[in-house]
């Protein structure tokens, strides 16, 4: 028996994997399969902002450090040090974003909710400067680190942008497996006690700041996958992968698509990416439009997208972070 | 000798943080949320200036400054926030209300002024330097230490000895029973939430001779006034002043010893230094902040 939520999901990943053999050889190929490939990669990042907020109740707002740390590690590894193999980069690059989030995750666990907020846009905010002035040399400053292309592994070469594309598709088609099996387990199940009430979580005997912490350092872990992706997708590790605005995204999308949902961000993702692709070239402000879907959503549609498409099947997330 | 100078920079710049800071804090502490566009009002105020201060004078720029910032303040409070509390909503969708309106904010200014950055003029009366001692210092600075000096005094006064900041002291501890004494909350939720942007917009005035003017200000201080805010822990006014004076100082002290954005590093650094100790910052107690 397949829920509807599977269906949809293998509808979706269908047509994803159809799109480039409906589009060979017309000329919007390369365009469009660059295009989904990255509504993949950034709905893979906001996925990971999600599992945080829509299942223990972390509002990050600095998810970027941790994408800024895999699409760096990436840089770093095959610019800098030379090293070109696939796997152990993105192994690498998911080691060093789970650190970082180790690091943030311990701090979120110890202040009180809408000071998480304030902590996690600091740290990124931090990030962004140390790489931005660069004082050892190493990140290149404002111009990032062009380059970031890994050598072929058993035949796959992720230089090419179908192979990219495949490869992206299975990842994220992995992530969201891990992280949904995650939350059904017994380890997600005290994380959403945690989303609901932290005390009671406490007093029932779990070491919820440990708990916390371990949350923030696997949400950093996908984010940072997506980081160094996007690394190889763009082929440059850039500032921008660790700046505000990125952090912003991954809000944008999740709660567009709908938090809680873990598939929402996909949605979201995919829906503002289009509308940026049309919209940018013919208005003259695109953020305009970012700020008023904010403020429309927190009227409107505080759910998100996903529960008029699905039939939700999380619970309401209204009690997460209530000041 | 450089030294004390820092220590002045340090001073003012700290005391632009503290007017900022003070608004959001008490905010915070009467209804447990964070307003991403309190920038906006400060950006406001320096841009109003620019364009209020050759036409009508110093002083009336201020109070003009004050009271639209304040009226938009208010705005905000009533027709954004005060729903989403009374549906009770998680504080994250305010942060996502206001970084909305922040944004928008941002990009009609720029829309609107242009995205080059500006310096305002110094007030007439204000030009020229002191000399203390040894160092000759620039009479504006030292107005905005002194301007900031009097009007936290005022506000520590008007929070213990007035009957409206006795009863927002009462919200801030516990909003329902204050209500059932007959405390109309949110209509002083409303007012302390329009008064701090009203500082907000005046602070920005007074910076504008000293940082620059850009459409983007309203985001690049608001990160490290989050700083200021959470060092000094949410909802203390104390602890905005003493963290205030501290990062000013770590700015100054970076900025002229290290590298302009070494003075950010360091203010983080310290930050979260003190939160692995105290992690609800300095000043910063349990009951407030939930």
């Amino acid at each position: 028996m397949i829920s509807r939520r599977g269906l949809v999901a293998g509808a979706l990943i269908l047509v994803v994997a159809a799109m480039p053999a409906l589009l060979a050889g017309t000329r919007y190929a390369n365009y469009v399969e660059h295009l989904i490939a990255s509504a993949m990669l950034l709905g893979l990042y906001a996925m990971a902002w999600d599992f945080l907020n829509g299942y223990v109740g972390i509002f990050s707002f600095g998810h970027a450090a941790f994408f800024g740390a895999g699409a760096y590690a990436a840089g770093i590894l095959i610019v800098r040090a030379g090293i070109t193999s696939a796997p152990v980069i993105l192994l690498a690059a998911v080691a060093v974003a789970a650190l970082v989030g180790l690091g943030v995750g311990f701090l979120c666990a110890r202040v009180g909710s809408v000071a998480v907020f304030l902590v996690t846009f600091a740290c990124a905010e931090a990030l962004y400067l140390i790489v931005l002035t660069d004082p050892r040399g190493v990140t290149n400053g404002d111009n990032g680190l062009p380059g970031v292309v890994p050598a072929p592994f058993l035949g796959i070469d992720l230089g090419r942008q179908l192979i990219f594309y495949y490869v992206t598709l299975v990842v994220v088609v992995g992530s969201y497996l891990v992280l949904h099996r995650l939350t059904r387990s017994q380890f997600g199940q005290v994380l959403l006690g945690i989303r609901e009430n932290e005390v009671r979580v406490h007093f029932a005997g779990y070491r919820v700041e440990q708990y916390k912490t371990a949350a923030v350092a696997i949400s950093a872990m996908f984010a940072g996958l997506a980081g160094a992706l996007t690394a190889f997708h763009e082929r440059i590790a850039s500032p921008e992968n660790f700046s505000w605005p990125l952090s912003g995204d991954a809000v944008l999308y999740a709660t567009l698509g709908g938090t809680g949902t873990l598939l929402g961000p996909f949605l979201g993702a995919a829906v503002v990416i289009l509308a940026r692709e049309v919209l940018s070239d013919l208005v003259r402000s695109w953020l305009i439009f970012v700020g008023a879907t904010y403020i429309a959503l927190v009227f409107f549609l505080p759910d998100g997208l996903y529960p008029l498409l699905f039939r939700k099947e999380t619970r309401s997330r209204r009690s997460s972070a209530s000041g | 000798m450089t030294a004390v100078l820092q220590v002045l920079n340090g001073l003012t710049i700290g005391a632009i943080y503290i007017l900022l800071a003070s608004g959001l804090t008490i905010v915070f502490g009467l209804q447990g949320i964070v307003n991403i566009a309190h920038g906006v009002f400060y950006m406001l105020g320096a841009y109003l200036a620019i364009t209020l201060y050759p036409r009508i004078g110093f002083a009336l720029t201020v109070v003009a400054v004050f009271v639209v910032t304040a009226l938009l303040g208010l705005g905000l409070e009533v027709t954004g926030v005060r729903p989403l509390v009374r549906w009770r909503r998680p504080g994250t969708q305010v942060l996502v209300l206001t970084l909305g309106v922040a944004i928008i904010a941002s990009e009609l200014t720029k829309l609107a002024w242009g995205p080059v950055p500006q310096l305002s003029d110094v007030p007439a009366g204000l030009t020229g330097v002191v000399s203390l001692g040894p160092i000759l210092y620039p009479k504006y600075w030292l107005f905005v230490m002194a301007f900031t000096a009097v009007f936290m005094t005022a506000l520590a006064v008007a929070f213990n000895r007035t009957t409206l900041g006795i009863l927002v002291q009462s919200i801030a501890l516990n909003s329902e029973i204050s209500q059932a004494m007959g405390t109309n909350a949110p209509r002083i939720n409303s007012m302390v939430f329009a008064l701090g942007s009203g500082v907000a917009g005046i602070a920005g005035v007074l910076a504008g001779p000293i940082l620059s003017v850009y459409p983007t200000m309203c985001f690049d201080l608001l990160i490290i006034l989050f700083v200021v805010v959470i060092l000094g822990g949410l909802g203390s006014l104390l602890g905005i002043v003493v963290s205030g004076i501290l990062i000013g100082l770590v700015n100054a002290f970076g900025v002229a010893y290290l590298t302009g954005t070494a003075g950010n590093i360091l203010a983080f650094a310290v930050m979260i230094a003190v939160l692995v100790f105290r992690p609800l910052g300095l000043f910063g107690r349990a009951g407030i902040l939930k």
